[in-house]
């Protein structure tokens, strides 16, 4: 079966500067490469966590998913076909994205109904009489009561809201929802509720979830299969019940040991890891994390480890994550 | 701590913070009564709108314009001086503050080295003292590069960072109580495991009280000896820190800690809270949580808002029973 989501070589740099005065200069164009080379695998129905600080560029990939931002090179493959920079509506609705802050994604000056009925209307959803009905239907489907099609935005808790921006983005029947940093400014009470409602709608709907999170804990919970980013790569991508009891890459070690947790008694600042990852544009020869890695070796500052590992769902980038085997420069 | 040998560093009795909305008046804090001993820290965990950042504002006598105080606050300098003061004689001296986001609490016109200065200038340091205490404090929290660093102005700086300078300040006027205002929250988990380290071993090294406002229960279980749930204006639960995260004797604790996502169990389905945190304008009678709570009984919404000791620690909730062969199972 071929992969739902295909993800090539996926480069993103944003431009710094002048191009032009760089190029007088004779110097390349000033920018900074927040995605750099991923090449991902999504399959339908995968529940998939994206992890690692902030700057790492998981929110850009997200962004790139969508076409929210342009691609400087590779492929993004969607269900067999190439998605290109301009999208057309059919397109753009597969692929839906749930942001972080719900009360600035939602207009607002316009009720939740209008919101709802603009995007079906402007999509073609369903029939002109059938709208209203469908409204309805997607506000029951996030547990929210119809009464809300009537409420401004401002009106709503911040729970509400977010229900409301999973509604919005269910209203276009997507096949990948994309939650960044969806349920991070909810307190505990209500992310609970939130992420048992997105458990439910991806089993109900047959969704594929990509979710993006610094929080471990509800990456654990959430996601089956984990990727862990660093300066715009992927350094480890592993189920994520593996991931979480036996990390092969020195970076989600050091992720894992900096998260307090509840029921296990740590000290706090006993987690190996020093410093802050490095300034955009300034990569290094060699493995990126060397400078904070711990295990680092005089090869790690030479060889730039590639992402490998015993099997597909199985990689790490590191020359040690694999004792004796895998190793390659990329 | 025994409270009985000396007094406590800060005693607060009934407090309670009433604002102007509109044209009725609110109580968001409402009869909140704790102490913190000298050294100890005391973790404030509760959910948005309970209460939480406005006692610890109350404490240093931030609260808004128009506002008013109820209750008693009292500060004992040392140990052995049984005179009690007032906020206003213990901000910038034996209180401070930092806050979650430091951006918005740095000058943004002043060298950081100096915002670190200015305090230990404020306790009598001469210039030349002042400047080298302030380079030994970031160093002590843990910003590289002190010496160059403090030169630098709080834009050069990365949120980590600015969040050290803003310890490193609070710290520059070696106070006896250091409040923390979700001082974490925005940061990632390796920088806030990072700060959380550097601030734990100096609490330690200065013998400092600390006051640590978060919602997030993880981390007060790293960082605090006791610990006091808020809901709804009030305290509902109150003890050692392992006690209460071990044996809740409240349901909104326990409702709390089943909210969490953790680190060891596989998937399921969270518990969650059902409905919202009342407004602070209508809040329920008797027990505050009683609308949202799976144990509720018929004398709940009569209930008088009281701790008492059950167990190990104290707790508002009147059927406390109820509770024990759920932590059981």
């Amino acid at each position: 079966m071929t992969p739902l989501l295909q993800v090539q070589d996926l480069t993103v740099r944003f431009p710094t500067g002048s191009a032009i005065a760089a190029r007088l200069r004779g110097r390349p164009a000033p920018g900074v490469t927040a995605v750099d080379g991923i090449s991902l695998d999504v399959s339908r129905g995968d529940s998939l966590g994206i992890v690692g600080e902030s700057g790492c560029g998981k929110s850009t990939l997200a962004k790139a998913l969508v076409g929210l931002v342009p691609v400087t090179s590779g492929s993004i493959t969607f269900d067999g076909s190439a998605m290109t920079e301009r999208r057309d509506r059919a397109t753009q609705r597969r692929i839906q994205m749930v942001f972080q802050d719900p009360s600035s994604s939602l207009n607002p000056s316009r009720t939740i109904g209008q919101t709802l009925l603009e995007l079906l209307s402007v999509h073609e959803m369903v029939p002109k009489q059938l709208r209203e009905t469908r409204a309805r239907e997607l506000l029951a489907l996030v547990e929210l009561p119809a009464s809300l099609l009537s409420a401004y935005p401002k009106r709503l808790s911040g729970g509400q809201r977010q229900r409301v921006g999973i509604a919005r983005a269910l209203a276009l029947e997507p096949d990948v929802l994309i939650a960044d940093e969806s349920v991070a400014a909810l307190d505990v009470s209500v992310q609970a509720s939130v992420l048992n409602l997105m458990t439910r709608l991806r089993a109900d709907l047959g969704l594929t979830l990509l979710f993006i999170s610094h929080d471990l804990a509800v990456v654990r919970h959430i996601s089956e299969r984990t990727i862990v980013m660093y300066l715009g790569r992927v350094v480890e991508d592993r189920p994520t019940e593996d991931l979480f009891d036996d990390p092969r890459h020195p970076y989600s070690s050091a992720l894992l040991a900096a998260a307090p947790r509840l029921g296990t008694k740590k000290e706090p600042g006993s987690s190996a890891l020093a410093g802050e990852p490095p300034a955009f544009g300034t990569r290094v020869a060699g493995c990126g994390f060397s400078a904070r890695c711990p295990r680092a070796e005089s090869i790690c500052r030479e060889v730039d480890p590639r992402l490998t590992g015993p099997s597909s769902c199985h990689q790490a980038a590191c020359h040690f994550a694999w004792p004796g085997a895998y190793v390659g420069d990329r | 701590m025994d409270a009985t040998m000396s007094p406590a560093l800060l005693d607060v009795q009934d407090l309670r913070v009433r604002l102007k909305a509109g044209t009725t008046e609110i109580a968001p804090v409402d009869g909140v009564t704790f102490s913190v001993a000298r050294g100890e820290a005391l973790g404030i965990v509760g959910e948005s709108g309970s209460g939480k950042s406005l006692t610890l504002k109350a404490i240093l006598g931030l609260l808004p314009p128009g506002s008013k105080l109820d209750g008693s606050l009292r500060f004992s300098v040392s140990a052995d001086d049984v005179e009690e003061v007032g906020p206003d004689q213990m901000r910038g001296r034996g209180v401070s503050m930092i806050f979650q986001e430091p951006m918005t609490a740095l000058n943004p016109t002043m060298r950081v080295g100096r915002l670190v200065a200015e305090g230990a200038r404020g306790i009598g340091l001469s210039r030349r003292d002042a400047k080298r205490r302030s380079v030994e404090l970031l160093d002590a929290v843990g910003v590289p590069n002190a010496r160059e660093r403090s030169r630098m102005w709080p834009h050069e700086l990365s949120g980590g960072l600015r969040q050290r300078v803003m310890i490193a300040a609070a710290l520059s006027t070696e106070p006896a109580l250091l409040l923390c205002d979700e001082p974490t929250t925005a940061l990632d988990v390796t920088v806030q495991d990072q700060i959380l380290g550097p601030l734990a071993q100096l609490r330690r090294d200065l013998d400092m009280a600390m006051v640590f406002v978060t919602h997030d229960l993880a981390v007060i279980a790293e960082v605090c000896d006791r610990i006091a749930v808020m809901y709804a204006g009030r305290i509902v639960e109150l003890g050692s820190t392992q006690d209460v995260l071990a044996a809740p004797q409240h349901p909104y604790t326990a409702a709390l800690l089943a909210s969490a996502p953790s680190f060891q169990k596989g998937s399921g389905r969270l518990e969650g809270i059902g409905g919202q945190p009342p407004d602070p304008r209508a809040f329920p009678p008797g027990c505050r949580f009683a609308p949202r709570c799976r144990l509720v009984r018929d004398d709940c919404h009569t209930a008088a808002h009281q701790l008492t000791m059950v167990g190990s620690h104290e707790t508002a909730c009147v059927h406390p029973e109820l509770l024990l062969p759920e932590v059981a199972k």
